[in-house]
């Protein structure tokens, strides 16, 4: 089928109303979410996972995902109005939104932001319509033994680039691999470590393990960072236009933002958050005058939230091409998948073409409705930072515990959140990064998987990994990526206490 | 000042901790070999990785000073508490009961200035986790239970 073709297909199965509505559904809560300081988008993502639950595949991928992008378009909300970063990647957005807003213009930088995170994001849909076909076309070649060597070097590349402890960052991504061996051996059929639950015979629940680690930690950590805030900010649709002057000096910015987020958003284990920072940093060295920024330059927020919205569509290039995900928010996306009985894979573009262009479409279709949500409706959100957090809490940890409940209607559910919450709380408390233990989690399966089907082709001989060109490639970067995280470990200048 | 980082040392142990776990856990399934994994052979390995890099991670903790984390002790015991508590009450009393006490605790981890807010601040919640779950999206949940029946 051509391009057209797809592309029509995909907004024929889109606009279908079922997928309007919770496309819109999506975007709505992501905002909500997201907009709310403390809770990210990953944890927006796992509170809501399992209203998806009883949708088809498709339909439950237009909500998620929109729940996702809108988180990222709502974050810069707080960013701007609080100072506080909705979601760690709009962070960067605090240097230079809140300062406008101190001056007064806060309804100018809201309405940049979002244009800007519109422009990225359409750039970024660009990237997914266009190189998606062609890598899965380039992924069916390949054999067992890359698809295990290729998932090695994501998990790693979690693990370590974005992490300020490396070693830790393995850790981690080797406790999620070890969590994911709990319950019934498929080859043998022995059940392990168990604990006399049969519940646990199945393994552990996914949802559970999400809204633990990220809902359930992520609540009682933002406890004691927010206090009672409040907005003096009124926002008017009058005051949200910026001037002419800032029109033009926002062009070149938020092209330069959507390129590296887009590219850095595809890259497994880097994610939209990096993409900000280098976008920040990259407007401050090209600027003629750099110390207008952190004033409340208006390239300061366009450029990353640019950058962060084109990450965000093209973290789904190697998630539904190769079945590879980059990022814990992309690892829950391919967990619904799965539970929905999608093999995620370079063939999912053919054998599911509706589930491929139809969220693709959706991602244009969720772009437009959140334009619409972040500047008429603009004051709703503004109101809503104005709950104080101590309603809204309580509340999130209902969500979570009935809707993890409402999965299979088994009380065991909502311990195991108990049970992750407190892990993860610890997890934080020892300075952890969590995302990979929830990527380790969701691959590894498929790692053993490939690695047995890979032992079989190349009759037990270890060297069979490294002969395979692709695979070799990708065993050498994961080389690297090991030794330069045990180099920065050493390397590492000793620190001054903090708490 | 010692020249260690407590945090580390900690998180050290935690890895070493879970590895041990997996190792003698996993052994006594059967291990097979690297062709024919038996069911023992991966959590074995991967526990024999997290103990390597726990020792990792607490050779680093030597090299610079760091104290423990700090523990808001009652906001973590008022959230985690209100789950488990949420978990036992929802089969018995049903979801509207067991929702407005899991607000009463859970909100408790923010002092409580006026009581009776936070009474009307659980009923509001579990009224809606009601509306929403039970009353708009179908879910087979029983809002109200006779524990004695």
């Amino acid at each position: 089928m051509s391009l057209i073709d797809n592309i029509v297909l995909g907004f024929s199965t889109a606009i279908s109303p079922i997928n309007l509505v919770y496309c819109f559904l999506g975007v709505f809560f992501g905002t909500l979410l997201g907009a709310l300081p403390g809770i990210g988008a990953l944890a927006a993502v796992s509170i809501l996972l399992p209203l998806t639950f009883s949708l088809d595949p498709t339909t439950a991928l237009v909500m998620l995902a929109g729940v996702y992008y809108g988180a990222e378009y709502g974050g810069s909300t707080s960013s701007i109005l609080l100072n506080l970063p909705g979601t760690p990647s709009n962070a960067i957005t605090c240097l230079d939104g809140y300062p406008m807003a101190q001056q007064g213009r806060a309804g100018v930088a809201l309405f940049a932001t979002t244009i800007a995170s519109f422009f990225g994001g359409s750039i970024g849909i660009i990237a997914l319509y266009t190189l998606s076909p062609m890598l899965a076309d380039a992924a069916i070649a390949m054999g067992p033994a890359d698809y295990f060597s290729l998932m090695v070097c994501g998990l790693v590349a979690a693990a370590a680039v974005t992490q300020d402890e490396p070693i830790k960052g393995l850790a981690m991504v080797v406790l999620g691999l070890a969590l994911g061996t709990v319950g019934t051996d498929v080859d043998s059929g022995v059940a392990r470590f168990h604990w006399g639950f049969l519940e646990l015979r199945d393994g552990i629940s996914f949802i559970a393990l999400a809204m633990g680690l990220f809902g359930v930690s992520e609540v009682i950590l933002s406890l004691s960072s927010i206090g009672e805030r409040n907005v003096k900010q009124r926002v008017t649709m009058r005051g949200m236009l910026p001037t002419a002057d800032e029109w033009r000096r926002s062009v070149k910015p938020a092209l330069r933002g959507a390129g590296i987020g887009g590219v850095f958003g595809a890259l497994p284990g880097t994610g939209p958050t990096i993409g900000t920072f280098i976008g920040y940093t990259l407007e401050q060295r090209l600027a003629r005058d750099p110390s207008i920024f952190g004033k409340g330059a208006i390239e300061g927020i366009v450029s990353p939230e640019s950058a962060n919205n084109a990450a965000v569509q093209t973290a789904f290039i190697p998630t539904l091409t190769l079945g590879v995900p980059g990022s814990a928010t992309m690892a829950i996306m391919l967990g619904a998948l799965m539970m929905n009985g999608v093999a995620p894979g370079p063939n999912l573009i053919n054998s599911n073409p509706e589930i491929f262009w139809g969220l693709a479409a959706s991602f244009w279709i969720g772009n437009v409705f959140l334009l619409i949500l972040n500047i008429p409706l603009i004051g709703i959100w503004v109101r809503l930072l104005q709950i104080p957090y101590r309603i809204l809490y309580p509340a999130i940890l209902i969500l979570i515990c009935v809707g993890c409940y409402t999965i299979r209607s088994n009380v065991f559910d909502i311990f195991l959140v108990l049970v992750f919450g407190l892990l993860g709380f610890t997890l934080r408390k020892m300075r952890f990064q969590l995302a990979p233990v929830l990527i380790g989690f969701i691959l590894g399966p498929m790692i053993e998987e490939n690695f047995k089907r890979a032992m079989l082709y190349g009759r037990g001989d270890f060297t069979y990994l490294v002969q395979q060109p692709v695979s070799g490639v990708f065993l050498a970067l994961t080389a690297l990526l090991i030794g330069w995280a045990v180099y920065k470990t050493i390397r590492r200048r000793p620190r001054t206490a903090r708490s | 000042m010692k020249r260690i980082d407590l945090t580390d040392l900690l998180a050290g142990l935690f890895v070493i901790g879970f590895g041990l776990y997996f190792v003698i856990g996993g052994a006594q399934y059967r291990m097979g070999t690297v062709v024919r994994m038996g069911p023992g052979f991966v959590p074995v390995s991967l526990g024999v990785v997290a103990i390597i890099l726990g020792l990792a991670i607490i050779a680093a903790a030597f090299r610079r000073a760091g104290a423990l984390p700090r523990i808001d002790w009652r906001q973590t015991l008022c959230v985690l508490l209100s789950v488990p508590v949420f978990a036992l009450l929802l089969d018995r009393v049903g979801l509207i009961p067991a929702g407005f006490v899991a607000v009463l605790i859970s909100s408790a981890a923010l002092p409580v200035t006026r009581p009776l807010s936070n009474v009307a601040i659980a009923a509001v919640i579990s009224l809606s986790a009601w509306a929403v779950f039970v009353l708009v999206l179908g879910m087979p949940i029983s809002a109200i239970r006779n524990p004695f029946a």
